[in-house]
């Protein structure tokens, strides 16, 4: 019973967000419909990772969505300097290079995401090495100053 | 006399000194003048040549009277062979120390040359104006300073010249008080003891010595020449002293007062030196009568003997233990009491006896010896084949420490409380019954101590306050003063005598009974013998303690020497390898130096202990947290996928941040200029 009570709880206080952010949202959307229209196209790889990322902290949708962002910019300032009118924004979703720079960014996300794990695995590779040997080296001082009891065979200190 | 002056001679010679002054000479012994328990040598007064000396060499198993030497050197103007000097020197031909007592050379021939020996009969009046007058100022001087003699017997009487007239007493502080007493010479209780526990004894106990030498000089000892002290001691039971020992010699009246006086066989009527000095003087009394014990109407047959009064029954039962107890067990003893002697006391306090007997569940030998103290309660206490008297008790277990048999027995006497019985039984009549009951109860106390410190060791030191260490290491040094405990161990360990442990159950246990501040703690120490290192450190103590008590700053290199190649497992006990190595270089040096205090104040550094303690510990837990890091990266914790995954996602999180941030930089500064 308690339990169900808490999902509910829960499951309240899930909704009760959501209409806040929509409350926030929905001027600023309002306001920069255009802008929001740009993004929402050249956003679409961002969507995607953020959708094929299962892990709880999402890197790869942060990871894409950071320079897909970057890759946005360009679109945006246009927009903006074209003093953001849904026509301005439809002419600037026309343009390839935009589309081009945004996806292109995301593909740099992407890139740097899948490519990292192999070159990681061989410097943790020649790092635990190095920590196996420097870790050695240590008990093997220890050993030198204090005799081969503190292995821990013999775990009784002195009184 | 001619041989003495012989033996004695003046010649320099090689030998050991004591005190710097007088030259023993071991190669040139004087038969003559030997004590029945020391041997007689020639020796030398390195100051005053024209002296003539010689020293008496006590045996290594036996104690001079020590304690007393000082007290008869001071006795120069009396009757007496009392001593110029005393102490051990070095004896060349056992290699060890032998106590020695030096005399001067100033009187005649042995009045008797012999125990054994008889003599021509003196006279009366010789006898008083020779013998009795001349010895009683010393006889009173010991009476009144509570030294008895206890070695006053016809050879042991010396003439003072050639002339053979008047005569000195010899000496008594070669060997314990009594011990070299024929059965003749000495009242029946003493003379029934086992002569190493006959006591210190009392100034009675000289005046019935000085009635039998009398007697013996009276009749020139043909009385009892030729009998076995049991004879002479069943003679005594049963006709008394004075007839025992004068048989039927004719004496006149005058004489005859003080022999009965002298010669009374219970010590509370015994003349006294006043009595003497009263009858010297001229007061003249009828003779005192014999007191005879109460004869019974039937004797009873023990043994061999048979048995007329209590006191034969006490001996005879005593030396027919099995018998005895069949006796008691049977009935016959209490019969007999009450109906050939009519004595309901004894027969009452029988009664008691077998009734406490049953409770405490006692067995034949203490109920026998129990029985003894009741039928008996002047004579000796007696356990099975031993006899004493309570106050020489102490002395025998010293000097029969050695017997098995008797320890054994001594054992069992102490466990069944029967000295603390004998005391109780004597209540009012003995003025030592506090001191002894004390004594008793501490050796109960440390017998039941199995422990190293404790036990039968201590038990002996204690109660013989100035008996040598037996302890094989040190015994042939003849330690009997804390002070010589140090330079023994030292010359032990020169000789090589040590295999193992400087210290045995004897050593700790003397040094126990001798230095009262001895802490617990050290002889705890010393009683842990899994913990080797505890064990030695508790040797260091106890001989660091040793030489504090020993007032000198004396090196001891030897000893110092053997301490430092025994003390690896003290070292070892520090776990600090760099800090054994120093410390072994230091005790090393210290050990050159000779100095115990100097090993043990590096050897038992607390602080230091603390330190490497916790150093160790530290220590552990670093190892152990490394052993926990190679374990990890063993397995792979760092190449692992998950791992590898994480950190690739977190880095290309970062990356990506890092290279948005550069180009939201960078665009805005394109866009703004």
């Amino acid at each position: 019973m308690a339990k169900e009570a808490q999902q509910q709880k829960a499951k309240g206080g899930g909704t009760g967000k959501l209409v806040v952010t929509g409350l926030i949202l929905l001027p600023v959307i309002a306001v920069l419909a255009p802008s929001c229209m740009v993004l929402m196209v050249n956003m679409v790889p961002t969507v995607v990772a953020y959708v094929v990322d299962r892990s709880r902290e999402k890197y790869l949708a942060v990871t894409v969505g950071l320079l897909n962002i970057c890759g946005s910019l360009p679109a945006l300032a246009k927009l903006w300097q074209q003093d953001q009118s849904y026509g301005a924004a439809l002419d600037i979703v026309g343009i390839p290079f935009y589309w081009l720079m945004a996806y292109g960014a995301a593909g740099i996300g992407w890139v740097i995401y899948l490519g990292l794990p192999p070159i990681l695995v061989h410097y943790y590779g020649i790092t635990s090495h190095t920590r196996l040997n420097n870790h050695q080296r240590k008990q093997q001082i220890l050993v030198e100053a204090w005799g081969d009891e503190v292995r821990g065979e013999i775990t009784e200190a002195r009184d | 006399m001619s041989d003495q002056e012989q033996g004695t001679g003046q010649g320099t010679g090689q030998g050991p000194v004591l005190e710097g002054r007088y030259r023993i000479h071991p190669e040139r012994p004087l038969p003559n003048l030997d004590s029945p328990m020391a041997q007689a040598v020639a020796a030398t007064d390195l100051r005053e040549s024209g002296r003539q000396m010689f020293a008496l060499v006590c045996r290594s198993d036996l104690l001079p009277r020590i304690d007393f030497i000082p007290q008869f050197s001071r006795m120069d103007r009396l009757p007496l062979v009392n001593p110029s000097d005393a102490g051990l020197v070095d004896w060349p031909e056992t290699g060890g120390r032998r106590f020695v007592i030096v005399f001067e050379l100033s009187f005649g021939d042995r009045v008797c040359s012999s125990r054994n020996a008889t003599v021509e009969p003196l006279h009366e009046d010789a006898v008083i104006r020779n013998v009795i007058q001349p010895l009683l100022p010393l006889l009173k001087e010991l009476n009144s300073r509570s030294i008895p003699h206890r070695a006053i017997r016809p050879d042991n009487l010396f003439y003072t010249d050639g002339s053979r007239q008047k005569v000195v007493l010899g000496e008594c502080v070669s060997a314990p008080p009594g011990i070299s007493q024929p059965a003749a010479y000495e009242p029946i209780d003493s003379a029934l003891s086992k002569p190493s526990a006959r006591g210190l004894g009392s100034p009675a106990d000289d005046l019935y010595s000085l009635g039998a030498v009398i007697a013996f000089l009276l009749t020139g000892g043909e009385i009892i020449a030729g009998k076995s002290d049991e004879e002479i001691i069943h003679s005594k039971i049963l006709r008394g002293s004075y007839s025992a020992l004068l048989g039927d010699a004719r004496v006149s009246l005058g004489v005859m007062e003080p022999l009965r006086g002298l010669l009374c066989d219970s010590a509370k009527d015994r003349w006294t030196v006043v009595d003497i000095e009263e009858w010297l003087g001229g007061r003249k009394q009828s003779p005192m009568q014999p007191m005879l014990p109460l004869r019974a109407a039937r004797f009873l047959s023990v043994g061999d003997d048979e048995c007329w009064t209590k006191l034969a029954l006490c001996n005879a039962m005593g030396a027919n233990w099995q018998e005895a107890a069949q006796l008691i067990n049977s009935g016959v003893l209490q019969r007999w009491l009450q109906r050939a002697l009519s004595d309901d006391d004894a027969v009452h306090s029988l009664d008691d006896v077998m009734e406490s007997a049953s409770i405490m569940a006692d067995n034949d030998e203490r109920l026998t010896s129990k029985t003894l103290i009741v039928l008996g309660p002047t004579m000796p206490l007696r356990y099975k084949e031993l006899s004493v008297k309570i106050d020489g008790l102490a002395d025998a277990f010293a000097i029969d420490f050695h017997d098995q048999q008797f320890r054994q027995t001594f054992t069992d006497l102490m466990i069944a409380k029967l000295p603390q019985v004998y005391l109780q039984s004597q209540v009012g009549t003995r003025s030592d019954q506090v001191t002894l009951m004390k004594k008793f109860d501490m050796i109960n106390f440390f017998m039941e101590k199995p422990n190293i410190g404790f036990g039968i060791e201590r038990a002996l030191y204690e109660s013989n306050p100035v008996w040598p260490c037996q302890s094989p290491l040190v015994q042939d040094y003849y330690v009997y003063q804390i002070k010589d405990m140090l330079p023994a161990l030292e010359r032990a360990v020169e000789r090589g005598k040590i295999d193992t442990e400087l210290v045995d159950r004897h050593v700790v246990a003397f040094c126990a009974a001798r230095i009262r501040a001895l802490s617990q703690r050290i002889l705890r120490s010393l009683g842990n013998h899994e913990d080797v290192a505890a064990f030695r450190l508790g040797v260091l103590h106890l001989l660091a303690e040793v030489q504090k008590a020993s007032k000198s700053n004396r090196k001891y290199p030897a000893l110092c020497k053997y301490i430092a190649s025994s003390i690896q497992p003290i070292i070892e006990s520090y776990h600090n390898r760099g800090y054994r190595q120093r410390l072994a270089q230091e005790v090393e040096t210290a050990s050159g130096n000779g100095s115990i205090p100097e090993i043990l104040f590096l050897l038992d550094s607390a602080d230091a202990q603390n330190q490497d303690s916790k150093g160790f510990e530290s220590a552990l837990r670093e190892y152990a947290r490394h052993t926990r890091a190679i374990d990890w990266l063993q397995r792979g914790g760092l190449t692992a996928v998950g791992n590898v995954r994480f950190r690739s996602q977190q880095a290309a999180t970062l990356i990506s941040a890092t290279i948005s941030a550069m180009m939201i930089v960078t665009f805005s500064l394109i866009y703004v200029f």
